[in-house]
């Protein structure tokens, strides 16, 4: 069988190709919509991390240049590739870990209501008779698994 | 043969096996959502990684998964393979359904013994040692 396609076909195909392409990005977003985007857990996430980094300066020196996470049983590479942790103390003294970028990012309009954005928390206390600040923060989003 | 009719007949065919293909992938991503199963994963795994963070060791944690269970009944998955724990990459995957499901990280380097699921009270016993 000979199937001959002129323009007026080819224009057929083209079109119908553009209404499936329209109708499965309508029901990506349509299912998205009506069943929510997902668990947001950043704000937990980023509070949680301040407990354990309070916890963590009541026990140790965090800015002693020998200083370590793993000594707070934290580990270095989940902080790293998405969480901060940024520190400053009255001396002078600064201590930091994981995406920095994340300080700046914290602070534009609508990025507590992005998910894509990560949400930060920060604090002040006095830790071993020095005056500490904090920022820190989460990006992190359950992630689909096969 | 060949002729423009004949052409559009089969133009015709393409679409209406498209459209059945459309609907049959819609049919099956609707059903992987029902009962929100994706958002009680990410739930799931969010809290059971923010509770092994906050655990001191030597803490034994107890949560109540009962909605996670009525969940996971509709599919027929085994209660006991709904809740893993990955000590090497700090990973907490929940899986309610079949093909698919949700994991989130813990920052500390706890490692997590899994009790399992108690039946019938619907009890998840994990263990920081």
């Amino acid at each position: 069988m000979v199937v001959r396609t002129g323009s007026g076909d080819a224009l057929l195909i083209a079109t119908a190709l553009v209404v499936i392409a329209i109708t499965l990005v309508g029901i990506r977003f349509g299912i998205g919509a009506f069943f929510a985007e997902g668990y947001d857990a950043r704000a937990i996430d980023a509070e949680t991390l301040r407990f354990v980094i309070e916890r963590c300066l009541e026990r140790e020196n965090m800015f002693d240049p020998l200083f370590t996470l793993e000594r707070c049983g934290l580990d270095t590479a989940v902080l790293n590739s998405e969480h901060v942790v940024l520190l400053h103390r009255e001396d002078g003294l600064n201590f930091s870990h994981g995406v920095h970028s994340y300080a700046t990012t914290c602070l534009l309009r609508g990025a507590a209501e992005k998910q894509s954005f990560p949400l930060c928390v920060s604090f002040s206390g006095t830790f071993d008779g020095q005056t500490v600040t904090g920022i820190v923060g989460s990006a992190q989003r359950a992630r689909r698994t096969r | 043969m060949g002729s423009r009719g004949e052409s559009l007949l089969q133009n015709e065919w393409i679409m209406i096996l498209i459209a059945l293909l459309l609907c049959v992938g819609g049919l099956l991503l609707a059903n992987s959502y029902r009962n929100n199963a994706p958002l009680w994963e990410s739930f799931y795994a969010a809290e059971l990684a923010r509770q092994i963070n906050l655990a001191e060791p030597g803490t034994e944690l107890v949560f109540d998964v009962t909605p996670a269970l009525s969940v996971a009944g509709e599919a027929r998955k085994d209660p006991q393979s709904l809740f893993y724990f990955d000590n090497e990459k700090n990973l907490v995957v929940v899986s309610l359904r079949e093909g698919g499901g949700h994991s989130f990280s813990f920052f500390t380097t706890a490692e997590v013994v899994n009790g399992g699921v108690a039946l019938p009270s619907n009890i998840l016993r994990l263990r920081i040692p």
